[in-house]
């Protein structure tokens, strides 16, 4: 078939497996040129795989996979720092990172942010809207460190609008 | 027609929705208090154990465009801060009547016999409206609250016994 990469076509007899567990062909860097449609095309699906002339292999795929590899791992991060929050009440803020916020808060309000964040972000990750979950953190930031409403003002009258 | 406003407690899943809320264009400081409450610190002050505060929301056809909820004032008395529904949602459907009914009845299944308050503007005659028809009444206190630069405004308190 036409287009399509099989062994035959290439020179490293190597095939891996990648993120749709789909046997992928690894082609090598002298293809580059020859064999750029195919690649590319194979990159826009998932994952083209490079052998460079010293031995790295390389992977070409879309930046929109690549951001959302990015996301995947601030998301581990902020679980574990949220794990951290729970399982240790005296951990300092350098140790909870972003979550650094939750450091004077009550081991039930960690219990409740941490929940919120896992329901937060597996919804982000369902929707692929990465926004969902910096909406969230900003919401649940104490809002004297926002700096734009003081708590007293919150206690007090805010009136009501219909 | 009320019976489309689907009326919860709110998720962390909401954060991100209730802070991308329309803005009302060209709105007076008073409402443009109440919205940005709404946007911007709602879910803080609902998830903040010092309030005793309970929000909820509305979503009408799958979009979330109303907010309203309660907290505690001191003994024997509840305190409503503010009553959102989307600008593009407004005097289209007694969606602010649904919300505001909703949180009245919530809080008189959870307080019965105690009292819950609201402020409302001056110019704020819709608010007024569905005051009363919620069965609140002006009790005669006027609050004077600062507004925007150098100013006050009296503020008429409404209330239901419940």
């Amino acid at each position: 078939m036409p287009g399509t990469p099989s062994l035959d076509n290439v020179t490293t007899s190597c095939y891996i497996d990648c993120m749709d567990l789909t046997p992928r062909p690894v082609w090598p860097a002298s293809d580059l040129a020859r064999r750029r449609i195919e690649i590319m095309d194979e990159a826009r699906h998932g994952v083209a795989f490079i052998r460079s002339s010293d031995g790295t292999l390389l992977a070409f795929t879309a930046a929109a996979a690549l951001s959302s590899l990015d996301q995947t791992q601030r998301h581990r991060r902020l679980l574990s720092a949220a794990v951290t929050a729970l399982v240790d009440p005296d951990a300092r803020p350098s140790a909870l990172g972003e979550l650094a916020f939750v450091v004077d808060w009550s081991a039930p309000r960690r219990r409740q942010f941490a929940e919120d964040l896992n329901d937060v972000i597996s919804h982000a990750s369902s929707t692929g809207n990465p926004a969902e979950v910096d909406a969230f953190l900003e919401l649940s930031m104490p809002r004297q460190l926002t700096g734009v409403v003081d708590p007293e003002r919150i206690r007090s009258a805010i009136g009501a609008l219909a | 027609m009320t019976d489309e406003l689907v009326c919860r407690e709110v998720r962390a899943t909401d954060a991100y929705r209730l802070h991308a809320l329309e803005e009302t264009p060209n709105a007076p400081v008073w409402a443009r208090e109440v919205e940005t409450w709404v946007k911007r610190d709602t879910f803080y002050w609902a998830r903040d154990p010092d309030t005793r505060a309970t929000l909820f929301v509305g979503e009408h056809s799958g979009d979330l465009i109303a907010a309203c909820g309660y907290s505690f004032e001191r003994q024997g008395m509840w305190y409503i801060p503010g009553l959102l529904v989307e600008y593009s949602s407004r005097g289209i459907g007694g969606f602010g009547f649904a919300m505001l009914n909703y949180t009245v009845e919530d809080l008189r299944r959870r307080a019965v016999g105690d009292t819950v308050t609201w402020l409302v503007h001056p110019g704020n005659n819709a608010m007024a409206r569905l005051s009363t028809k919620v069965g609140a009444v002006p009790d005669g206190e006027v609050r004077v609250r600062p507004l925007g630069v150098d100013e006050y405004v009296d503020y008429t308190r409404w209330r239901i016994d419940l």
